[in-house]
Parts: structure tokens; sequence; C-alpha cells
């Protein structure tokens, strides 16, 4: 892999890539568009919300910011974790607009979901459950939150939130604990605290089987 | 010598009862058969197979049920000891494992957002324009109004005006999705203008060249001005500089007609105008 002084020793195939769209290759960076457009979507709809389409609007960004820096890439990680880290400052900017402006609810651009047969009271049941999750996250500390979505909502590699958060791996694994127990903690204190108010009939279709 | 020593397994503690008969053993063989024996087999805890799939290799520390929950994996017919102590616990596991199932299908990169992102070099490259600037319809239409503005203000080039004018007798799909009452409006007061304007002065709308160019160069200024506060601002703004940049293409169009007052050509145009009025 060709490589350049101060460049990773072991490099990532995106590094080739990177350099072909800083020069101008419109189809190496049509291929970065095609590899990471749609996970970084993704992921902006995590920090925003999915409201007023402001993750098509952070996706913009965050993309601007990679094609302004290419030169500065050197191959560490793949391209999509060392774009998130350049924009770390604006995802948490967007994210702390949306707790702010929403107190955390999520629009439909992140409830809505295929579902997987026609029974609208149970596709109702699942949506409940998705924004309780949602809103759970959203009161939790920004940092255990951001965890979550990265890792656990996401599938990002630990190696590569480590990247973006600039956080050894052990500490992001560490984070990730107390996030994953403080998460299923109050996931199940709210819904025993809603099964005990609404008594056995409101339990849901998971006594039918579980939703996963 | 005893039997004892022809034993298979002779008792550590040298007792000759020990294991007679098939008899049980000493206790003191029994601590020791404890210490030497193999560990059991374990059994496969429940996390660990996640854990060889790369899915939770801190599965130890994390709520099993949790981890249960981010691989999919369901509860069906099961009862965990705990939900008998907490109802919440299975309901949470259920709740989290539809949401992390969910996570999991991406949602498609919209086709509209895709071009935006395609075209991110090219707005880079010519002059760093923000890409929604370079790509919204408010900007094109922004882009239009200042070019049929400067065009009238310039004023000395008939090609320009037509050019102008084909513009607006045939506007792109972008400005024709506006169909606003005001920008139709607008648009149609500028159009007759400008053709009225082209018929009636022909080449001599140059004589007011001059005095036009510097009111073209100032809209120019006070355009960029614009557009570098709006992206200060975000994209929220887009629509509201888009309006700011009509208005002032409006004002600049009122002052631009008292500067060519001043010319005979001026006077042409203001005639024109009145003329358009009155009709009205």
């Amino acid at each position: 892999m060709e490589t350049s002084k101060g460049e990773a020793r072991t490099t990532h195939p995106d590094l080739l890539l990177a350099r072909r769209a800083q020069k101008a290759d419109d189809r190496a960076w049509d291929e970065i568009v095609a590899r990471y457009g749609e996970r970084i979507y993704n992921l902006a709809l995590r920090f925003t919300g999915g409201r007023n389409g402001e993750a098509e609007d952070l996706t913009q960004d965050v993309f601007l910011k990679l094609y302004g820096h290419l030169g500065s890439y050197r191959g560490e990680v793949p391209l999509m974790a060392w774009a998130l880290r350049l924009s770390r400052n604006l995802c948490v900017d967007y994210y702390r607009r949306h707790r702010r402006r929403y107190q955390g609810t999520v629009g439909a651009e992140v409830l809505q979901f295929r579902s997987g047969d026609d029974d609208p009271l149970r596709d109702s049941w699942l949506q409940q459950r998705r924004e309780l999750v949602h809103q759970t996250l959203a009161e939790m500390g920004e940092e255990q939150a951001t965890v979550v979505m990265l890792r656990d909502l996401q599938g990002m590699a630990y190696d590569e939130v480590a990247h973006i958060l600039e956080l050894p791996v052990g500490t992001v694994k560490s984070r990730l604990n107390r996030a994953r127990r403080e998460l299923m903690s109050r996931v199940t204190e709210k819904l025993a605290a809603a099964e005990a108010r609404d008594g056995e009939n409101s339990s849901g279709p998971h006594r039918a089987g579980n939703g996963a | 010598m005893s039997d004892f020593y022809s034993q298979d397994d002779p008792c550590v503690a040298l007792d000759p009862r020990c294991g007679g008969d098939g008899g049980e053993r000493c206790e003191q063989c029994q601590r020791y058969a404890a210490l030497v024996a193999p560990p059991r087999p374990a059994r496969l805890p429940a996390g660990l197979a996640l854990k060889l799939r790369g899915m939770a290799d801190d599965f130890a520390e994390a709520d099993p049920l949790y981890i249960r929950a981010l691989a999919g994996e369901p509860l069906a017919g099961e009862v965990p000891a705990e939900e008998a102590e907490n109802p919440g616990r299975r309901a949470a596991h259920d709740a989290l494992a539809v949401t992390f199932a969910e996570a999991r299908r991406p949602k498609p990169l919209p086709p509209a957002l895709r071009a935006r992102l395609r075209s991110v070099p090219r707005r880079h490259a010519a002059g760093r324009l923000p890409v929604w600037l370079a790509d919204s319809r408010w900007a094109t239409a922004a882009s239009l109004v200042l070019t049929a503005t400067l065009a009238l203000l310039a004023g000395d080039a008939s090609a320009r005006f037509q050019q102008t004018a084909a513009v607006f007798a045939e506007p792109p799909p972008l400005v024709r999705s506006l169909e606003t009452p005001e920008w139709a409006e607008r648009q149609a007061e500028l159009s007759g203008l400008l053709a009225d304007a082209r018929r009636a002065t022909g080449d001599r709308l140059g004589d007011a060249g001059g005095a036009a160019s510097k009111e073209a160069k100032s809209l120019i200024g006070r355009f960029q001005t614009w557009r570098v506060a709006a992206a200060d601002r975000g994209q929220r703004s887009a629509e509201t500089t888009w309006q700011r940049v009509y208005d002032g293409a409006a004002r600049r169009l009122d002052a631009a007609a008292t500067t060519l007052e001043e010319t005979k050509i001026g006077q042409t145009v203001v005639d024109l105008m009145q003329e358009g009025e009155n009709d009205d």
C-alpha cells in the first residue's frame, strides 16, 4: 500500500480511496458516498432524533468536513470513524439541540420501521417500546448515551468508537458497561411501573413471543 | 504390610479402614480428591457464544438480559428467575431487543441527499459554497432574481437581456416549483419589464452602463454578505436568506429606477413601468 511519511504502518484500504478522491477522482468520491453515506446518515438520525430533516443536514456537514480534510487522513482507521472524529463537536451540537428542543423524543424518521406482519396492535406496541428506549437513552448522561448509540445501535467496533471519542478502548468498554446497566435498569423500572399501573392486560404481545 | 498398600488408590492418611470393602473414603482422602480432581467441564455461559461472535466481549460484566437483547435472542418460553422479582425485566429485554433489531436495519440514504453528497467536491471546488445554497431552490430563485436585477442595472447588452428574458420565459423546474403568488407576480413583472425595455430601447440601454455597473457591484457585494451570514446561521435559514435576497433585489430595482431617471434611457424604463401600473 502506498504510504507517505507519518502514515500508519498498517493502513486501511480507505486511504487509497481518499487519495484518489482528493485528486478530484469523481468515482472515488462516489465510492466513499456509497460506502459510508448510509451509515453516517443513520448515525445522524440518532444524533438529531430524526426531526425536520436535520439528519440530512448533519450528514452533509460531516461529508463537507470530510472532503475538506481528506489530505490529512492517514488510514489509521476507516474513513467513517475518522470523519466522525473530525465532526464530533458538530454531532454533539446537534445532539444537545435535539435534547433541549424535544426532550429527547424521537421523530418519525427514527421510529418508522418495517413491520413484520399485519398486526397493527403489535406494531403499535413495538413502536411504543422503541420510543421508550430512545427516550430513556436521551435521559441518560451524554457520555453514556453516545457510547451506546455508537456501539449497540450502530454496531461500530470498539476501536472505531474509541477513535471517535478519543478514548482508550478500555475506557470505552467500561463506560459501555455502565451505560448498558444503566439503560437496562431504567427501562426495567419504567416498564415495571407501567405494568403495575396497567395490570396484566397491558403487558403486551410479548406473551405470544418477543419482538426481536 | 497391610492390604492397604496393594490398593490402586491408597489412602493419603494411611488409614487401613479407608475405602475398605467398597466403603466410604476417609475425610482426608475426600479433601485430597477434591483438590487434585480435574475441573468439571463448565457449562457454556449464556454470553460466551455472543462473545465468540464478537458481539459482547465484555459480557461478563453486562446484564445478561441486555446482552441477549443485543444479540436478538428471544426469551420464548423461558422465565428467568429475576422476572419473578421484577416483572419489568422481561419487558425491558423485549423493548431493547426490538430497538436493537430495528437499529440493525439501516434506513436507506434518501436519493436527494445522495445527490447532494456526491456534489460536495464540485461545490467545494466552485468557491467553497455551502452545498445547500448552491442546490436549493431558494438559491436558484435568488440567483435568477439577482441575474434579472443585474441585467436591468447593467443594461449595457441587449444579448444579456435576451438571455435573462429567455430564462423567465421558460423558467427551470426549480423555479416553477416555487409557485407562490408573490413570486409569480414578481416574475411576470420582471419578465414584462425586461421584454418591454428591450423592445423599446434596444441598444440604447448601453448608455446607462456606467452608473448601472456600479450598482451591480454593490448588489453583488450585498449578496455575498447575505450568503456568508446565512451559511453561519445554518441551513434552516435558507428560506429567510432567499427572502432577503429577493427583498434586496427589489429595493435595488427601485434604486436603479432612481439612477436611471437621470438618463434618457432610465426615463424610458420608468415610463414603461408607470405605463404598466396604469394599465393595471
